[in-house]
C-alpha cells in the first residue's frame, strides 16, 4: 500500500546519522556480554560513565541469564560448566567443565556461602572470608567477626538496593550448636561499603540454626535458607534492608510433605516438595506468599531410579526447555518435562561435597573503601568508581544452547 | 477506546524529504507517536508530517510493519524476513532506523534494531566502535592507557 514518491533531492538519500542519545546507546549496550563492555569503557568518557552507572545496572538485571554452573568441590578446584556452547556449532552436545583458578584454595578446603550478581562469597578453612568474581578474576579478603568458627559458620550474602551496598549476615550455625559448648549465636552484618562488622540487637537472633554446608540464596533484597524446626523444614528469610529475620510461609501442604531443597529459578524462590518416590514438585513464589507449582519431575525414567528425593538439586532451565539438576554423588542431568526423561550432562567423580552455583557473568566488584572514598570525595576518581555493572548474555546466546534431548 | 471509534481509512505519512506514503491504520499501530495523533481525530483521511524520518527509512519501516502486521504470514516467515531485512542494511542505516524507531515510539522495532546493532559490535575493538558511532575519544592517552591496564583481562 505504501507508494513512495520519487525523492526530490539527492541529499535526502544519505543523511548522516546524528550522535545517538544515551538512552539509545544504553538500549544497545545492555545486550552485550561483560567482556565486551569492559573494553568499551575505554570508548569515551560518557560511555565510561554509563557503563559504571548503577541505574544502568539495574535496568540490565532483566537482561541477564545464567551463563554457567560453578561447581565447588570442597577440597579441589572450582569447575565451570558453560551454559552455552562455543559460537561454532559443537558436535558434542555436552560442554566440558573447565577449572577455575583461585590460588587461595590450593592447600585448603572451602565452602561457598552465597552468591549475588556474579560475586561468590567463600570461607576458606584457614579462616579467611573471600569475595570473588570469577568472571574478572578478582577477589577481596573481608574482615572476620569475633569468635569466628571458619567454614562452620553460616553466612548470607546479597545486595541491598536501599543503600546501594552489598551485605553479609552471620546467622546461627547448627554445626556450632551441636559441637560447641556455650555456643551463643550473635547476628552480625558486614556492609561492604563500611567494611566492618556490626552486631544486631539480641532480639534479632532467630530461634533456628542453619546447616553450614548450605549456600544462602539471594533474591530481591533478601537471603534465604532452608532450616529445621524440630522435625519440619522451614524457610528462613533475612531482609537486607530491614536487617531482620522472618519465616516464609511454605507452599500449601495437606499431607505432611517436606521441603528438601531451596533455590532460585527464573527469578523466583523455589522449593522442592516431595510426594512419593516416583516424582516431586518444584513450587515457586515471587512475593514470599503466593506459591505456584513450577514443574513436576517424574523419576521413574531416571538413569538410576533409586535416587532419593534428597539427592536432587534443581539448577536452572535451559533454552531447550530442559531443567538442569545436580544429583548428589553422581553429577548433572538434564530433565525434559515433555518427554519426562533425563539425560546425563556430566558425571563427576568424588562429588560428595559438591556445591553448585548457577552463575551469571558480571564485572561487579565492590572495591575496598579507601580513606578518600570515605570522605566522599570522588573528583577525578575515574578509576575509583565502584563498578556496579551486571550484565549477562542476552538470549541470543542462550538460543544457541544446543543440548539435544536424546538420552543415549 | 478512541482507536476503535476512529473512522480513518487512509493515513498519509510525509517524510522529512517530502516523500509521501499512504498506509492503512493497522500499519501505524506500532508507531505510537502516529497512533496517539490519529486517536484524537474523527475524519476519513489524515496527513501526518514526520520531519525526523527520511523517506528511504520510512519505506523500510513500513515494509517491516506490513510484514509483522500480517496475519497470514507464519512466525517462521517473519523471522526469515527479519534476517534478510537486517542483512541488506549498512551500519548507518541501522543507526538511523534506531533513531527513527525512537522518534516514532515503536517499541518492538526499536528492540529489533538495538539487537541488530549489538550483534554487529559484539566482540569488536574499541576503535571499531568509535568509528561505528563516530565518537571521538575524550580520554587523554594516559587516561586511556590506565583504563586499559586496569581492565587488561578483558582485552585478552
Amino acid at each position: 500500500m505504501a507508494t513512495p514518491t520519487p525523492t526530490p533531492t539527492p541529499s535526502s538519500l544519505t543523511p548522516v546519522p546524528a550522535q545517538l542519545p544515551e538512552v539509545l546507546i544504553a538500549e544497545i549496550l545492555k545486550r552485550l556480554p561483560v567482556k565486551t563492555l569492559v573494553q568499551f569503557k575505554c570508548v569515551c568518557k560518557s560511555w565510561h560513565k554509563l557503563l559504571t552507572d548503577p541505574i544502568f545496572t539495574n535496568t540490565h538485571l532483566h537482561f541477564t541469564t545464567p551463563t554457567r554452573i560453578i561447581l565447588s568441590r570442597y577440597f579441589k578446584s572450582f569447575l565451570s560448566l558453560p551454559l552455552h556452547p562455543n559460537p561454532n556449532p559443537n558436535p558434542n552436545p555436552n560442554p566440558n567443565p573447565i577449572e577455575l583458578p583461585l590460588s587461595l584454595n590450593d592447600a585448603h578446603t572451602y565452602y561457598v556461602k552465597g552468591h549475588c550478581n556474579g560475586l561468590l562469597l567463600l570461607i576458606i578453612s584457614d579462616g579467611t572470608i573471600i569475595l570473588w568474581n570469577p568472571t574478572i578474576a578478582r577477589y577481596r579478603t573481608l574482615p572476620t567477626p569475633s569468635n569466628f568458627k571458619e567454614t562452620r559458620e553460616v553466612l548470607g550474602f546479597g545486595y541491598d538496593s536501599s543503600t546501594n551496598d552489598y551485605k553479609i549476615v552471620r546467622a546461627p550455625s547448627s554445626y556450632c550448636k551441636l559441637m560447641l559448648k556455650d555456643y551463643n549465636p550473635q547476628i552480625e552484618v558486614l556492609s561492604l561499603n563500611s567494611n566492618s562488622w556490626r552486631k544486631l540487637p539480641e532480639a534479632e537472633t532467630p530461634p533456628y540454626f542453619i546447616e553450614h554446608s548450605q549456600q544462602s540464596f539471594y533474591l530481591n533484597g533478601a537471603v534465604y535458607w532452608l532450616t529445621l524446626d524440630d522435625f519440619c523444614t522451614l524457610i528462613l528469610r533475612f531482609d537486607l534492608a530491614k536487617e531482620s529475620f522472618a519465616r516464609v510461609p511454605p507452599p500449601r501442604d495437606d499431607i505432611g510433605r517436606n521441603m528438601s531443597w531451596i533455590g532460585v529459578i527464573n527469578d523466583s524462590l523455589c522449593v522442592l516438595h516431595s510426594h512419593q518416590r516416583s516424582y516431586f514438585d518444584i513450587w515457586a513464589t515471587r512475593d514470599d506468599f503466593n506459591w505456584e507449582k513450577m514443574i513436576t519431575v517424574f523419576k521413574t525414567v531416571d538413569p538410576e531410579p533409586c535416587f532419593s528425593y534428597l539427592d536432587y538439586a534443581p539448577l536452572c532451565f535451559v533454552e531447550t526447555g530442559e531443567l538442569l539438576m545436580s544429583i548428589r554423588r553422581k553429577g548433572l542431568i538434564a530433565y525434559d518435562p515433555n518427554e519426562q526423561c533425563c539425560r546425563i550432562i556430566a558425571l563427576l567423580e568424588d562429588a560428595r561435597w559438591l556445591q553448585e552455583t548457577v552463575y551469571t557473568d558480571s564485572f561487579v566488584f565492590p572495591e575496598e573503601p579507601s580513606e578518600v572514598d570515605q570522605t566522599g570525595s570522588s573528583s577525578g576518581a575515574l578509576t575509583r568508581v565502584i563498578s556496579q555493572m551486571l550484565l549477562g548474555f542476552s538470549n541470543a546466546f542462550m538460543s544457541r544452547f544446543a543440548y539435544r534431548a536424546d538420552s543415549s | 477506546m478512541a482507536a476503535e471509534k476512529s473512522s480513518i481509512k487512509i493515513i498519509t505519512l510525509i517524510a522529512a524529504d517530502g516523500s509521501v506514503f499512504e498506509v492503512e491504520p493497522n500499519i501505524v499501530k506500532e508507531m505510537k507517536t502516529v497512533q496517539s495523533y490519529i486517536d484524537e481525530l474523527d475524519q476519513n483521511t489524515v496527513s501526518i508530517p514526520l520531519p525526523n524520518v527520511f523517506g528511504n527509512d520510512l519505506a523500510m519501516i513500513i515494509e517491516y510493519c506490513k510484514k509483522h502486521a500480517s496475519e497470514e504470514e507464519t512466525k517462521e516467515a517473519k523471522e526469515e524476513f527479519d534476517f534478510e531485512f537486517v542483512k541488506r542494511m549498512k551500519s548507518d542505516d541501522k543507526l538511523r532506523l534506531l533513531q527513527a524507531a525512537s522518534y516514532l515510539n515503536m517499541e518492538s522495532f526499536l528492540q529489533f534494531m538495538a539487537k541488530a546493532i549489538a550483534a554487529e559490535i559484539e566482540n569488536q575493538s574499541v576503535e571499531f566502535v568509535r568509528d561505528y558511532f563516530q565518537i571521538e575519544s575524550d580520554f587523554t592517552p594516559e587516561e586511556e592507557a590506565e583504563l586499559r591496564k586496569e581492565n587488561e583481562w578483558a582485552f585478552k
